[in-house]
């Protein structure tokens, strides 16, 4: 569904992304794993056409990404990016005017979920808050693929349960869920594969029950053995 | 597009809003010294006050619009926000489209109603303040001694206006070719900042001598205006198709 074909980003001299070569297939939740600065969220941007390789190519359903691919991929960035005049509802009606899948009593119901109300402004919420906003937002799109960059990032264990419940109440056979963390225990209960990347580079894309089955292994303890050898020879 | 321009409007709103309240304050003021006629001094006054407000607001109103629209395009392409723009389905030439469009829209519009506003004002003026008119008519033999060409009438402001306005469009749009290329293509080199300073110059200095070379040697004073006019909306629509080209092929948020 969502491929990368030796695909490169490089800003000035540094190398983001280095020929990435890496196909995720629809029914499947992927949890993308890497140190900070490891090309993640480089990769995911490139995945949602919102930045160009300087190599390779980005396929969605076969074809390069592209404003028309946006219909289908819903990305969502770690960063806020509401406009700070924005309230909850302005910010679904934004949503709704923009993305034909859209759904706006979807949109209320996952706000109920993550105990947001429509007359919040979006200037004044917490970190954890605008997190579920984003959350909200990019699952009440009937998408096909939801790329989710830092979801966790810098909310409370009790927001993250929410926003696990509501991840995986969308991940249906049909689609395909891309998470980026770093917290590799709480990836470990949504997702079924793992797409290891460090220094910009693809180290392995495995199915985390063969991992456990195969190597009596988790996805925390791949992760450690991968990232832990290199800091060591570092 | 009707989304993308109706956030764009939406953006720009509260600017606006602040003008208008301006306006209608000072508009109140003029009409209030109009009424209580030239006997009155504060009539006189407040007529005086009310004209200057209006005449700065006309002024500055068109001007900051344009620069308000430069500075959230840079927002839009250098911040997170740029996320809510190009996210969307939406292609470069569509987004630029709206941004071009709703600032054209309101630089014509207020343009259009500044104008207004000023001939139905100095109409009443005139009709008051018997003596401006004599002043006025001073004023018109003395630019005519000058130049028999010359006659301010209502068609030369007219032609005046419409050419500032287009003259200000092609402005706003060289500085949207600037930026564009500063965060497209320049984004974290050297010289960065001096580099589109000097394409936006050097765009200002092509735009003049287009104007020059295009407009014929022997032409009416209005029909000149007019003929710069047009350069600068030609000359505004090649700098939109070149701002898109680039954002769609090499801006990345």
């Amino acid at each position: 569904m969502l491929k990368s074909e030796d695909i490169v980003r490089r800003f000035g001299a540094k190398t983001a992304v280095d020929h990435v070569t890496l196909s995720l297939e629809a029914g499947h939740v992927y949890a993308m794993l890497g140190p900070n600065g490891s090309g993640k969220t480089t990769w995911m941007k490139m995945a949602a056409a919102l930045m160009k390789p300087t190599e390779g190519r980005m396929l969605f359903q076969g074809a390069p990404v592209s404003v028309e691919s946006r219909r289908h991929v819903a990305y969502m960035s770690t960063e806020p990016y509401f406009y700070s005049w924005m309230t909850v509802r302005d910010a679904g009606r934004y949503y709704d005017d923009f993305f034909e899948d859209f759904s706006m009593s979807h949109y209320e119901e996952l706000l109920r979920d993550m105990e947001l109300e429509m007359s919040m402004k979006t200037r004044t919420l917490s970190s954890g808050m605008a997190a579920k906003l984003k959350i909200a937002l990019t699952l009440a799109r009937d998408a096909q693929v939801y790329m989710l960059d830092e979801p966790f990032n810098g909310i409370d264990l009790l927001a993250r349960d929410q926003i696990r419940a509501c991840i995986l109440r969308e991940a249906t056979p049909e689609k395909l869920l891309l998470l980026s963390s770093h917290l590799v225990e709480e990836m470990e209960a949504i997702a079924d594969r793992a797409v290891f990347i460090r220094q910009g580079k693809l180290i392995e894309v495995c199915d985390l029950e063969q991992l456990r089955e195969q190597r009596q292994q988790s996805m925390a303890d791949r992760y450690r053995e991968i990232y832990g050898h290199a800091e060591v020879a570092q | 597009m009707k989304a993308l321009l109706k956030y764009e409007f939406r953006k720009t709103w509260f600017a606006k809003l602040i003008f208008l309240g301006i306006t209608a304050v000072a508009e109140i003021a003029f009409l209030i010294g109009i009424a209580l006629g030239p006997a009155h001094e504060t009539g006189e006054r407040l007529v005086t006050i009310g004209a200057l407000v209006l005449f700065m607001v006309a002024m500055f109103g068109v001007f900051i619009i344009g620069v308000q629209s430069v500075l959230t395009l840079h927002r839009d392409m250098n911040t997170k926000q740029g996320y809510m723009l190009y996210m969307t389905p939406r292609t470069s030439y569509q987004i630029l489209g709206a941004k071009t469009l709703e600032n054209g829209l309101s630089i014509l519009l207020s343009g259009a109603f500044f104008f207004l506003l000023g001939f139905l004002d100095i109409t009443l003026l005139f009709s008051r303040f018997g003596t401006l008119q004599q002043l006025w008519d001073f004023f018109q033999d003395m630019l005519h001694a000058i130049n028999k060409e010359i006659t301010l009438n209502t068609q030369t402001i007219l032609c005046l206006t419409v050419s500032f306005l287009a003259s200000w469009l092609a402005t706003v749009s060289m500085a949207y070719l600037a930026d564009i290329l500063s965060s497209a293509l320049l984004n974290g080199k050297r010289f960065n900042g001096i580099i589109t300073f000097l394409i936006f110059i050097l765009l200002s200095v092509l735009l003049g001598w287009l104007q020059d070379v295009l407009q014929p040697a022997r032409v009416a004073i209005d029909a000149g205006l007019l003929i710069r006019g047009g350069v600068s909306l030609a000359f505004s629509v090649l700098l939109y198709c070149a701002s898109a080209w680039i954002m769609d092929r090499y801006l990345s948020v």
